[in-house]
């Protein structure tokens, strides 16, 4: 009897267990994949779709981020300024250039998850953010001049590249290890050694550098896996005050 | 019996522990999608009756479709797979039965260089050869080629792809290693997108045409002033060169001709080359395997570029640059010109390409200005095949390059 009991107990436990399933929309996956930093699979991301992008605008504070938000995407008529009218080939763009993962790996669930995240983020009917956004990205670069103001620099460091570049001096705080320490990195590389043909200086040389880096990211002959700020996001005017924190010693 | 009791007890409860303990733990379960989020995509390409033109602007990343029937321009529709560079997709294919368009992009070097920082100079970047939708353009697939991809042509089976490379910084490059010099035949599964072979053929090779049963490539080999012969039927295909002069070229960087541009008679037994160099333009006789001398002509005012053949064999027509015209000519010795037709900047700068288009129209591709140029759209113009009046003009996008046309009812045989 006291067998039966106990045995009923056990078997109770186990179909009361067989109804904690739960049915999720895969977009709720999808959204989980988003602020993965490990989505990719690569060693050496550390980028999760959330450090660069935001639903809403608003979301983003004061930050500036270089990716746009993803609130109507889905229905955006084109993506990177025009340069893709597939919402899947832009996400690929992201995966494979900034996360450097496999363009093929997008295929399967995790592609469906994030696919199915994105279009709930853009309702049927809706108009919010389903608008083209511009970005601007010039091919040549040129030197802003020493004009800038390094302390409005910092002001803007804090805004548009700690999210990743971490604090400005020390890097504490950085996506990874990979992630160059600002301004350090980049002046022990470029304030020394052969001058380019046409660049007069180390400062200018430094100041372009940033520049070019800043613009392109990661293309245009430039290597690693950083987006590209676009005009719209930091205008000249503001990159002469961040390009003002380059300085050779 | 005690302890027997406490036994079955003590397990009855682990088991319950356990089973409790596993479904502490949600198992959720995700709702299959109904159909991709990324949408399922078109299959096929509308075309009205009259016919689609689709041209590439090769300044821009992307093609332009000609509606043929209302006059319309379509697009531009973005085509390339690289983020901010300038792509170059020059020439292209399209394959009704797949309901694709082929492009090799060639990644150019830019004019102005991006910055200061090392390794610009995007010339040595790796080509891509995309496949598109030709409905909407999304990719089907790609696959990397060498530097600098020139022309492509698609075999009348339409299973393989055939790419050029006009790479004269290989040629350069590799100055003191003539072998090293010569540019690559690619040829890529059409359905798979996998490049199967690859087959150095001469220097800096350029326009192609495949003979109609698709067994043997004609290319022209601008370095080594030579019309390329490729016999395909090989599992390794095999290689002539038929020098222009009669020998190699004293510096295959600095060519006397330039074989550029080719273009095929309809019965296949006259191979027109264009060289850009020399400003000859030169009939190649397929059946004897020789350049005709009685067919070589440099009264042209303008350099040659890429020519049609009139239906029955008699005439072609040369767009030319430099001088830039429409010129009108007998195929066959003594070659005679016709006509000469000018134009208006308006109406077309650095004509390209002429090719007959399925409304019996010819359609003659103009660049448009560029480069130390102000810039201008280019324009395809449709032309009284008899007269060469204007009967349209379209405005695409900057340096278009080439153009293929799509009909209703086009069947392909993959």
């Amino acid at each position: 009897m006291i067998r039966r009991c106990l045995g009923g107990l056990a078997l109770a436990a186990l179909v009361s267990c067989a109804d904690e399933t739960v049915v999720a929309p895969l977009a709720e996956r999808g959204a989980a994949l988003a602020r993965d930093p490990n989505v990719s699979g690569s060693q050496y991301n550390r980028f999760a779709c959330t450090t660069c992008h935001v639903d809403r605008p608003a979301e983003a504070g004061e930050r500036i981020l270089p990716g746009a938000p993803l609130r109507g995407a889905a229905r955006r008529p084109s993506y990177w300024n025009g340069e893709t009218t597939h919402l899947r080939e832009a996400v690929v763009r992201c995966w494979v250039h900034f996360m450097r993962g496999r363009a093929e790996d997008l295929e399967g669930p995790t592609g469906d998850a994030l696919g199915a995240w994105l279009e709930s983020l853009s309702p049927n009917g809706a108009t919010e953010g389903t608008a083209p956004i511009a970005h601007t990205w010039p091919r040549s670069t040129r030197d802003l001049g020493a004009g800038g103001d390094p302390a409005r620099g910092r002001v803007l460091y804090q805004r548009a590249c700690a999210n990743c570049h971490g604090a400005f001096g020390s890097g504490q705080g950085r996506l990874g290890p990979l992630v160059s320490i600002v301004p350090q990195d980049t002046l022990a590389e470029h304030c020394q050694g052969e001058l380019p043909a046409g660049v007069p200086d180390y400062a200018s040389y430094a100041r372009q550098v940033a520049y070019q880096k800043t613009r392109h990211g990661s293309f245009l002959g430039y290597a690693g896996s950083m987006p590209p700020f676009a005009t719209e996001l930091l205008s000249d005017e503001e990159m002469a005050h961040i390009v003002a924190l380059f300085r050779c010693p | 019996m005690p302890r027997l009791i406490a036994r079955t007890t003590r397990a009855a409860l682990g088991l319950a522990a356990l089973a409790l303990a596993g479904c502490g733990e949600t198992n959720v379960v995700y709702a299959p999608l109904d159909a991709s989020p990324w949408g399922s995509g078109c299959t096929q390409l509308a075309v009205p009756d009259a016919g689609l033109g689709l041209v590439t602007n090769s300044l821009m990343n992307s093609i332009s479709a000609l509606d043929l029937e209302r006059g319309e321009v379509r697009g531009p529709y973005p085509v390339g797979v690289t983020p901010l560079a300038e792509n170059g997709p020059h020439h292209l294919a399209y394959d009704p039965g797949r309901g694709a368009v082929f492009m090799p992009l060639s990644f150019p070097a830019p004019a102005l260089a991006p910055g200061p920082h090392a390794e610009h100079g995007a010339a040595s970047v790796p080509g891509v050869l995309v496949k598109r939708a030709a409905c909407d353009m999304r990719l089907l697939g790609r696959v990397d080629v060498d530097p600098n991809p020139g022309d492509m042509v698609l075999s009348p089976d339409r299973r393989w792809l055939y790419v050029s490379h006009f790479d004269l910084r290989r040629a350069l490059e590799n100055a003191n290693d003539p072998p090293r010099q010569r540019s690559n035949l690619v040829i890529v599964n059409a359905e798979t997108m996998e490049r199967v072979r690859s087959v150095p053929v001469c220097v800096a090779a350029h326009g192609m045409v495949l003979s109609a049963d698709g067994n043997t490539l004609f290319m022209a080999c601008y370095g080594d002033d030579a019309v390329g012969v490729v016999d395909l039927r090989p599992a390794v295909p095999t290689v002539r060169l038929v020098y222009i002069t009669g020998q190699p070229p004293a510096r295959v960087t600095s060519p006397t001709h330039g074989p550029y541009s080719l273009g095929l008679s309809p019965d296949g037994e006259t191979l027109w080359v264009g060289c850009t160099v020399s400003g000859a333009l030169l009939a190649y006789n397929t059946v004897t395997g020789q350049i005709d001398q009685e067919r070589v002509t440099r009264r042209l005012a303008g350099k040659p570029f890429f020519p049609e053949v009139s239906r029955d064999g008699a005439t072609l027509l040369v767009p030319t640059q430099g001088r830039d015209e429409l010129v009108r000519m007998t195929a066959r010795a003594p070659l005679t010109i016709l006509q000469r037709v000018s134009f208006t900047r308006d109406e077309c700068v650095q004509p390209h390409q002429v090719a007959r288009g399925p409304d019996g129209l010819e359609y003659l591709v103009c660049e448009g200005a560029y480069g130390g140029q102000t810039p201008s759209p280019g324009t395809v113009l449709a032309l009284d095949p008899d007269t060469l009046a204007i009967r349209r003009r379209y405005t695409v996008g900057y340096y278009p390059d080439a153009i293929v046309f799509a009909t209703p009812g086009q069947r392909g045989a993959p």
